[in-house]
């Protein structure tokens, strides 16, 4: 195909200005695109701050839920913000306890791995140096509660570390402050070589992450006021409770002792007439004895008369013949029993008396013998079917108590022994006076307790009896009772072949006597 | 219009005609570009219409045919300069995705590109309702794009056109039917 010379020109005229247009096109096209990837290096940065952020604000969120204690809480914050930023150097102050109290160095810090005199220098200065409210870059944060930023440390005119370090390691530093309800509890610093002007963004974020420390810990710091509390109330619900035992048991023996001392009464006068009535009865019976003899005498006399009425002594002689004389000298064996047994019922009487004499609360010197006496007298019946008592008592001291609460103790073991014998055994009650103390070691051949038992012996309402029998308070309570009295008590147990209670008593008692009566010790006193 | 469509035109012009053509038809059309098509640039639709019209002056062939002609024309040149739009899928499957695949490939090139839109209706494996629609109404170029499809792949394909935009129809309804 021919195409005319002219057609041809203006076709490479059109080329040419069609390629310069081309041309035109790609560089607006170029210039374009790196616009564009200008753009996106931008939103790339921003997305790769706003990274670092969430990084640094989770990580800061998930200590604070690990409910760190403060030293390594601050640790893990200065790490995550000196790492997430970019700051190589961070440290913590803290603050006195008081109310316009000082900062001073936590010495933790997040420091470069790199030898640096001039770092070095800056720590022991930073860390023997303390700040007021106002007083350089922390005492600032301190007085103001807002971060402060420092973009030259070379032309701050409150910054007293400088002056005492030869040379800064830094040019720009910034400090936070860490609140906990609404105070500065810590200030937070960090330091950069270079010099770097105020980044609001910066402060921001490292304000927010200290925000959330801050109430990390008030958090914390209520759940552990709120365990405090919990466990405070607890301890004293189970000191009303043991209380409201003492009480109860107290007033129950109370009832028994005024119940014994009414039925004591009324049964010793009736003993009285009765006592002396049989020594009046030994001594008429000693008469007829008497006239008895005489009247023997009598009758051989009679019998040697001539003139004796022989029916008349057939009936003397019957009358005074056989059982007479037998009954007459008997009389005087059951007159004795008698007395014997009503002197026995007089001294249970007086046990009762002396047992149950729980009103009673006066510290005393009493002998402990005389206290297991009566109340293994008391404890008779419990014990005597199926148990032999070994009574091993040694030579006693008298010792300051009150006798009425060692009975109870006393009892309180011996019943214990009794019940822990199933079928035939020994409870061996042994005293001993050792140097400034006496014990009572009650021994049975029971069961024995198993070592879990042993560990809850002494809690109230603890019992290994089965129910209706026990009320899990014998122990408690007599622990109670030794206790107070400044003494101990020791369990040793052998599976299958029994226990051994040692009740250890000081002489001289314990000087405070009872938790019930506040005025004792003053009365006592006076 | 895109600056790619008249280098087209004049790249099927050359072949056909020869350059005196071309020529004779910048000359007769006058266009506002004077003929510079760059195929990165815009240019009114205009010009097209009036260069197409040119031409059926200088040849006598009528505009539809023209245009029918440049829509295949126009395929034959996609296909060798995009041949991996054609791999691995039939006539009709090339049909089926110019909306969904072409022209979003188009809009990567020029994202100021105007382009038609194309709905489908399926009417079976051996079917295909295409409904066109465009400002430009250029129908006829489409059915030369179908008709350089059928060529490209060796196949047959016969294209009804019951409603048509130049008809007062608000879209053009073109039913395919492949041998």
């Amino acid at each position: 195909m021919n195409a005319s010379a002219d057609a041809l020109a203006r076709a490479l005229a059109r080329e040419r200005r069609s390629r310069k247009r081309s041309e035109e096109l790609l560089e607006n096209r170029s210039r374009e695109l790196y616009r564009l990837n200008q753009q996106l290096q931008a939103q790339n940065e921003t997305l790769a701050q706003d990274k670092r952020e969430l990084a640094l604000l989770h990580q800061v969120a998930t200590f604070a839920e690990e409910r760190l204690a403060r030293a390594p809480a601050f640790r893990a914050f200065v790490e995550a913000v000196c790492v997430q930023c970019a700051w190589p150097v961070g440290h913590v102050f803290v603050r006195e306890e008081c109310e316009d109290g000082r900062l001073y160095s936590s010495r933790i810090w997040h420091l470069p791995p790199v030898e640096d005199d001039r770092l070095e220098r800056f720590r022991g200065v930073s860390e023997s140096i303390t700040f007021a409210s106002g007083e350089g870059l922390p005492g600032r944060v301190l007085a103001s509660g807002v971060p402060v930023w420092i973009e030259s440390l070379a032309d701050d005119a409150n910054f007293p570390r400088r002056e005492r370090v030869a040379e800064l390691p830094f040019t720009s530093a910034f400090a936070v402050p860490i609140k906990v309800a609404g105070r500065v509890v810590a200030v937070a610093e960090f330091f950069l070589p270079d010099a770097r002007s105020r980044d609001g963004r910066l402060l921001r974020l490292v304000s927010t992450a200290a925000v959330h420390l801050g109430s990390a810990f008030e958090r914390h710091e209520q759940e552990l006021a709120l365990a405090e509390q919990y466990a405070r109330l607890k301890t004293v619900n189970a000191e009303l409770r043991e209380a409201q035992a003492r009480l109860v048991q107290q007033e129950k023996l109370a009832s028994i002792g005024q119940l014994a001392a009414g039925v004591a009464h009324e049964i010793n006068n009736p003993m009285g007439f009765i006592t002396s009535n049989l020594t009046s009865l030994a001594d008429y019976a000693g008469a007829f004895q008497r006239a008895l003899s005489c009247q023997a005498e009598l009758l051989d006399g009679y019998r040697g008369c001539k003139e004796h009425d022989p029916s008349l002594l057939r009936r003397a002689e019957a009358a005074a013949d056989g059982d007479l004389a037998f009954m007459l000298e008997d009389v005087e064996d059951l007159v004795r029993e008698s007395l014997d047994g009503a002197q026995r019922v007089r001294e249970i009487v007086g046990s009762l008396k002396s047992f149950a004499r729980v009103d009673q609360r006066e510290m005393q010197h009493a002998d402990i013998n005389e206290c297991v006496e009566s109340t293994l007298r008391m404890a008779w019946n419990a014990v005597r079917y199926h148990c032999t008592v070994d009574r091993r008592l040694g030579t006693l001291p008298p010792v300051r108590c009150n006798p009425g609460e060692i009975n109870q103790v006393i009892m309180n073991l011996v019943v214990n022994a009794a019940q822990a014998i199933d079928g035939e055994g020994t409870i061996t009650v042994e005293t001993r006076h050792d140097g400034d103390t006496v014990s009572i070691r009650v021994s049975d051949t029971g069961a024995g307790i198993t070592p879990d038992a042993v560990d809850e012996l002494f809690t109230p309402f603890f019992t290994t009896k089965p129910p209706g029998e026990g009320t899990g308070l014998g122990l408690s309570i007599s622990h109670g009772i030794v206790e107070r009295h400044g003494g101990r008590i020791d369990v040793e147990s052998v599976r299958g072949e029994g226990s051994t209670f040692t009740v250890v008593l000081p002489l001289d008692g314990a000087r405070a006597a009872t938790g019930f009566h506040p005025f004792e010790e003053h009365s006592l006193a006076s | 219009m895109k600056g790619a469509v008249f280098t087209i035109l004049e790249d099927m012009v050359l072949d056909r005609f020869g350059l005196d053509t071309w020529d004779a038809m910048l000359e007769h059309a006058k266009p506002a570009s004077e003929g510079v098509y760059t195929a990165g640039d815009t240019y009114s639709d205009g010009e097209l219409f009036s260069l197409v019209g040119a031409l059926s002056q200088l040849t006598g062939a009528p505009v539809p045919d023209l245009v029918r002609a440049f829509g295949e024309y126009t395929l034959h040149q996609f296909a060798s300069l995009y041949p991996a739009m054609f791999q691995d899928v039939d006539a009709r499957g090339l049909l089926r995705q110019v909306d969904d695949v072409i022209h979003v490939e188009v809009r990567k090139l020029y994202p100021d590109a105007a382009l038609p839109t194309f709905d489908y209706v399926d009417a079976g494996a051996d079917r295909l309702v295409m409904l066109y629609r465009s400002p430009r109404r250029l129908c006829t170029f489409a059915e030369g794009l179908i008709e350089g499809t059928a060529r490209h792949y060796g196949v047959e394909i016969a294209t009804a056109h019951p409603r048509c935009m130049h008809h007062g129809d608000d879209h053009c309804r073109l039913e395919l039917s492949f041998a």
